[in-house]
């Protein structure tokens, strides 16, 4: 009964993690998707799903090889300490930067859509404030409030897909097959940028109850929300179409906007419909800032580890406030995440774990 | 002269008291001794009566007999003990031998009751005198006896007032903590019901009864709950109020963290499931540790009823809670930020409805919230019939007036009166309290920063509750962690399952007691539905079907 | 204690945000709602060198203000139940400023119900695009508002009375509302829809909203709202009548409730569409492809008169009457194909059907398909009609 912060169960990672992935790409992606692989783009998020299981299997045996660990103390083993130090410190750069450009692109659709004359600032600090305030109460409360917070995001979600999946038309889809072979892996890989949390398990993968079954808890997640995205871009090329998807910065934003309920009370659902996903995002930001704030707790070895966490606002503020416009946002976003994001997500873990097993460090890899 | 000592406790050491106001002076063998230290003691209190009482004339054994007049039974003092010493004064005296220690000899021949004992401690003694049971001083010896007297004046049971149902048992919890022990133990007739006693207050010494089934409950709560009442010394407890806001896990929050019922059956069927109920003395309201946000929503009426319908008022239940908090903050918002949410009809009447009004909207519904709240307390003052009347009457001839005279527009009217039936439709009172809080941190919130601020609200309050415990178990639970039972908790939360769906505990029991219902003549847990099985048909012997069988 | 300190500060620094007021809140009635949108070019306009760029009016705004206190039947102040203002501008945003200036309420697009486009916008591609472009861009307009074309200066749309709904763009909105109504002789065409379809193919169709100069006096309160107009690459490059718009939606699948009349036995007969079907199919000759329109027709005899010895329950002559009517319809979609042959605008979505199902066909005949191939390619149209009630009568 009395287990205080120290873990979660498997059914809130699997949660977790899902909301986590649900970010702000997801928005973009029929856009990436339509770009590179034109009216094929739907089928991108399959590939990606394959993309996405190396990356698991990188990770996930990389943390079966030392059980109980994280990435501060399995670097600072495999390669030397101090060169371990230097990129488990990189490791706490990404996740903020990551998390700041995504806040500003939130906050400006927040702006958008919903304040329009609001000044930034205000709307990324009050989130960033709600931020900290959970993550002071460690993973559990970040679980249990992840498990609440899937029925407020998936339940109007399945809902309009159902209600819009009867009334569109599936010719826009046609025709298939047209994209060529090399399109569709570069779109893939941008698509698997999706499953940029699962950088976080490098950290928190010891954190869940039993831990053998990561694995599985990873499949899970990253599957779902690949059908999850199949159907978002299939919606939004029929619903928006492909081309026009192509030209708009948040094209399932556009989707959002022109899907016609039927005998609705409600106009211009948009604004509703972004209830979903400022829970989305912020379990995404609260993530990230907490494995960061864990990150240096347990480097610096601090006995209380919510220490950390409300330093992290003003350096996230003001990583969120470097890019100057919605359009500079963008572009930082989706290169820092498409060049930057493939290497703690699969290039580390793959050295680490040569390494690991070149200089026979860590119990045997059961498998 | 003696220096004053700053001392920070409840109560101060003094030559006959210790730090924690327990009586230090020695139970004299002498009776004058300790007739002189009860004078002392209770010197200016002249509800106390004290009297001096040979026993027999030939070898008189002198008694000295303490109580407070109005706290005691007198026909047990006086019919049950003082008229047995009369008679053997009158007429028994050569038949009893003189040969055991006097307090054997009195408790033996004297006293009619079986509720007497030795007592070796002068704390004890006036302890006793203080909750109502009189003291007998013996001379020549270093031992007292106490007698139950116990009978102050008392409100009988009555139905409970803050929780009524139609169907279900009409008796509630009173005052004297006996009483309402006894309420619970009629419907646990178990000998694995353990109630233990013990005492909080250095001055009022407030009797508590810790209730639990001892094969039930996991061994860790008790513990936790024992060691959590001990943790502060405070110098009075007049309620349960107290115990529960010192025994709580957060007390910044505005969510109770335990739950305070008037009712028997609730606390018998919550002692089931594994939960601890702490009785207090002088409190109607007893308290359930651990407790869960869906634990506030289940009323006792959801079990006797039929499970469609309570189902139904379970789900409305929820709905309603949520608009309680939050229908005044989104209507705020959705007006004055997103009005292209709005069908054009209902935005056309709303934009006119509000033509001339003087005040802006968020003042509006404040100076209205306020209004009613104001109503409610003063109903609450008010005696009986003046006081609900005001209620009902009052809201309504004052916001027909403000309408009148263009203070506030109709629809505000109605938004306030929804949300003041939705907050009275919450089961908990200490719920509907936090709401009514969270009411106006939300109004606020949402006029400053429309739907963002109200989903920002939401997330605190949703991030608050999570990180929310109670004695262990989190707030939301079974919303959360709720594969920790196998999901069957599920099945007492939005819907209410039948009963015989109901068949384990949830996760407050321990392991390997979960099992509550099942087949009478079956060895395995089955749910099958209860009426005529109709998969057999009546067979006689030869198993021919019986004619006649309509 | 630091902690306690600095978080006291942050506090501190966070307040006089707050205490700036709220930026987006406005009391509702303190918004003008604009319910339709005029859009015009202004013809008579030339570049005045006089005046800055923002200055020049290029085009013709009419926005159409409602009081909502007269439109709900409460009393108000004010003169009538709707205010026209007409502003000249440079561009829409120039013009809302204008506006602004203009009336007491800040403006607000969020229920827009129609928007009206004069024909000189339309027949001016690169102005018709940058209206388009200026609404869409900052999501002023939501894309599921109606358009609509105006076969004059949809200024005056704004100066029509109408009996039934004082306001146009109540009227508008109640009047696209229905469903009950029969799909046939106008297609209804969203903001979204249309720039999908421009963006797809090129070609896109409006409906008409007719503002008929000549017959003034007696079309005064009435509205019609029928027929098409046909946009190649933003500009306008003719009118359909509402057969031909039929012609379109028979071929596209979308004719709903609309009634078929034939002559039967010297009577005339009508048999209500209810819903119908279409598939497009193509072969690949040596000479060019050929196309085939298969549709499903589906319906019953809503109006017949029966004489002795016609009895519409006996078999043969039901089938008589399918034979009719399936001509019927193929004369019917026959107009559209014509016409669309006449203009040379591929409107009824041929070319997009072969670019869905064949790709390689459609690579093949893409460039020269307006310039001969979809001239010569000979459609044929294949009809199968259901008649599923006859109704109470025999």
């Amino acid at each position: 009964m009395y287990t205080h912060n120290a873990n979660v169960s498997i059914r809130q990672a699997k949660i977790l993690l899902i909301l986590q992935m649900f970010n702000m790409s997801m928005l973009i992606l029929p856009r990436i998707a339509g770009k590179i692989a034109g009216h094929d783009g739907y089928m991108l998020p399959i590939i990606g799903f394959a993309i996405g299981t190396l990356y698991i299997w990188a990770i996930t045996s990389l943390l079966k090889r030392f059980p109980g660990e994280g990435l501060d103390t399995i670097a600072p083993k495999v390669l030397t300490k101090w060169i371990g130090l230097v990129i488990v410190g990189l490791y706490v750069i990404k996740l903020l930067v990551g998390a700041g450009f995504e806040l500003r692109m939130f906050a400006e659709m927040v702006s958008q859509v919903l304040l329009p004359k609001t000044p930034l600032p205000v709307i990324i600090l009050i989130l960033l404030f709600a931020a900290q305030y959970l993550i002071k109460s460690g993973i559990e409360a970040c679980g249990r409030m992840a498990e609440v917070v899937i029925y407020f995001v998936f339940a109007p979600l399945v809902l309009i897909f159902c209600l819009v999946i009867i009334k569109t038309d599936y010719k826009q889809l046609l025709p298939m097959f047209t994209a060529r072979p090399q399109g569709m892996l570069v779109g893939a890989y941008y698509v698997s940028m999706t499953f940029m949390p699962l950088e976080f398990l490098l950290i928190t993968g010891c954190l869940l109850n039993k831990p053998g079954k990561l694995k599985s808890v990873c499949l899970w997640a990253v599957g779902i929300i690949s059908i999850v995205e199949v159907i978002l871009i299939a919606l939004t090329f029929t619903g928006v179409g492909m081309v026009t998807s192509t030209k708009q910065l948040w094209p399932v934003l556009t989707l959002m906007q022109s899907i016609q309920l039927p005998g609705s009370f409600v106009e211009n659902q948009e604004i509703f419909m972004m209830c979903w996903w400022i829970m989305s995002i912020y379990m995404y930001i609260s993530g990230a800032m907490y494995v960061a704030s864990l990150t240096i707790s347990r480097l610096v070895h601090f006995h209380r580890q919510n220490v950390t966490t409300l330093p992290l606002v003003p350096i996230v503020f003001f990583i969120s406030m470097i890019p100057s416009s919605l359009a500079e946002s963008y572009t930082y976003l989706v290169r820092f995440n498409g060049q930057i994001g493939i290497f703690f997500l699969f290039i580390l873990p793959l050295i680490l774990l040569i390494l690991a097993k070149l200089r026979n460090l860590g119990g045997r890899v059961h498998d | 002269m003696d220096k004053i000592e700053r001392v920070n406790r409840p109560s101060r050491e003094d030559a006959f008291h210790d730090k924690d106001n327990k009586i230090t002076l020695p139970l004299a063998e002498s009776l004058d001794a300790n007739i002189k230290n009860i004078n002392y003691l209770f010197k200016n209190c002249m509800d106390v009566v004290k009297r001096e009482v040979d026993i027999g004339t030939l070898t008189p054994i002198r008694i000295y007999g303490v109580y407070i007049d109005g706290m005691v039974n007198r026909d047990i003092i006086e019919n049950f003990f003082l008229s047995r010493i009369i008679d053997y004064k009158n007429l028994n005296e050569e038949r009893i031998a003189v040969d055991k220690p006097k307090t054997k000899l009195i408790m033996d021949h004297f006293s009619a009751t079986f509720d007497i004992k030795e007592v070796e401690k002068m704390d004890d003694m006036v302890n006793a005198v203080l909750s109502g049971d009189t003291a007998i001083f013996v001379d020549g010896e270093s031992k007292g006896l106490v007698i139950a007297t116990r009978g102050w004046p008392t409100r009988g049971v009555s139905a409970p007032e803050t929780e009524a149902v139609v169907r279900g048992p009409r008796d509630g919890f009173v005052e004297t903590i006996r009483f309402n022990t006894v309420l619970v133990r009629r419907r646990i007739r178990d000998t694995k019901l353990k109630v233990e006693m013990t005492t909080v207050g250095t001055r009022s010494r407030t009797d508590i009864a810790i209730m639990y089934m001892e094969d039930i409950v996991q061994e860790s709560l008790v513990e936790e709950v024992r060691t959590r009442l001990k943790k502060y010394t405070i110098d009075g407890v007049f309620d349960s109020g107290y115990i529960e806001q010192l025994i709580e896990d957060s007390w910044k929050s505005p969510f109770p963290q335990t739950q305070a019922t008037e009712r028997p059956d609730k606390v018998a069927s919550s002692l089931m499931e594994g939960k601890v109920a702490i009785v207090v003395d002088n409190s109607p309201f007893v308290i359930v540790v651990p407790t869960t946000l869906n634990s506030f929503y289940q009323a006792s009426e959801d079990y006797y009823q039929r499970w469609q319908i309570m189902s139904f008022t379970r789900i409305l239940r929820y709905i309603v809670s949520f608009l309680s908090f939050a229908l005044p903050g989104v209507y705020l918002a959705i007006l004055n930020f997103h009005p292209a949410m709005l069908p054009t009809s209902l935005a056309v009447s709303l934009a006119a409805s509000r033509q001339g009004i003087a005040l802006p909207s968020v003042l509006e519904i404040i100076i209205m919230e306020t209004a009613f709240e104001l109503l409610r307390e003063a109903g609450i003052r008010l005696p009986g019939p003046v006081g609900h009347a005001i209620g009902v009457v009052g809201g309504i001839v004052i916001g027909q007036a403000a309408v009148d005279a263009k203070l506030i527009s109709p629809m505000i009217v109605i938004i306030v009166a929804i949300t003041a039936i939705a907050t009275f439709a919450i089961p908990d009172y200490g719920l509907t309290a936090a709401y009514r809080l969270l009411r106006y941190i939300f109004i606020i919130i949402c006029a400053m920063f429309g739907l963002y601020g109200f989903l920002i609200g939401l997330i605190w309050l949703l991030a608050h509750l999570s990180s929310l415990e109670s004695f262990g178990t989190p707030f939301f639970a079974p919303y959360t962690a709720g594969d920790r039972n196998g999901y069957r908790d599920f099945r007492d939360t939005m819907i209410r399952f039948p009963i015989f769906l109901q068949n384990r505990r949830p996760r407050y029991a321990r392991e390997h007691q979960k099992t509550r219902i099942r087949l009478s003549d079956s060895n395995s847990v089955t749910e099958t539905p209860p009426g005529p099985d109709s998969a057999q048909t009546a067979t006689d012997i030869k198993g021919e079907p019986k004619k006649g069988d309509e | 204690m630091i902690k306690k300190k600095f978080i006291k500060i942050m506090v501190l620094c966070m307040l006089p945000m707050m205490l700036t007021g709220c930026w987006d809140s406005t009391e509702v009635n303190s918004r003008s709602v604009i319910l339709e949108l005029a859009i015009d070019k202004n013809t008579d306009y030339k570049y005045d060198p006089e005046r800055l760029l923002d200055g020049q009016p290029v085009y013709t705004i009419s926005y159409t203000i409602p009081d909502f206190g007269k439109l709900s039947g409460t009393d108000s102040l004010a003169k009538d139940v709707e205010t026209n203002l007409t502003s000249q501008s440079a561009t829409i945003a120039t013009s809302i400023a204008d506006i602004e200036l203009r009336s007491k309420n800040s403006v607000s697009f969020s229920h827009v119900k129609a928007l009206f486009l004069g024909e000189d916008l339309l027949k001016d591609p690169k102005l018709f695009k940058a209206t388009l472009d200026a609404l869409s861009r900052d999501m002023l307009i939501a894309r599921n508002v109606p358009l609509l074309a105006v076969n004059g200066e949809a200024s005056t749309t704004t100066e029509i009375e109408n009996n039934e709904q004082p306001i146009l763009g109540l009227y508008i909105m109640d009047y696209f509302n229905n469903k009950e109504r029969a799909t046939s002789f106008f297609k209804k065409q969203l903001v979204g829809t249309y720039i999908k379809e421009m963006e797809d193919t090129g070609v896109s169709t409006l409906p008409v909203f007719h503002v008929d100069q000549t017959d003034k006096e007696e079309m005064k309160g009435q509205i019609d709202i029928s027929g098409g107009a046909v946009i190649h690459n933003n500009e306008l490059v003719g009118y359909l009548t509402k057969e031909e718009v039929r012609g379109q939606l028979l071929v596209e699948g979308k004719v709903r409730n609309s009634p078929v009349v034939v002559v039967y036995e010297d009577n005339l007969l009508t048999y209500q569409i209810k819903d119908e079907k279409s598939k497009i199919k193509f072969k690949d000759t040596p000479e060019g492809p050929t196309c085939l329109i298969e549709m499903d027709v589906k319906g019953s005899i809503s109006e017949y008169l029966t004489e002795s010895g016609t009895n519409l329950t006996k078999d043969g002559t039901i089938e008589e009457i399918k034979t009719l009517l399936a001509e019927e319809i193929i004369t019917q979609v026959g107009v559209g194909i014509d016409k669309s042959k006449e203009m040379n605008i591929d409107f009824l979505g041929i070319g997009q059907a072969m670019y869905r199902k064949y790709p390689k066909m459609w690579a093949k005949y893409k460039p020269g398909w307006l310039r001969e191939t979809y001239q010569n390619m000979p459609i044929s149209i294949g009809v199968n009609v259901d008649i599923q009630n006859t109704g109470i009568e025999e």
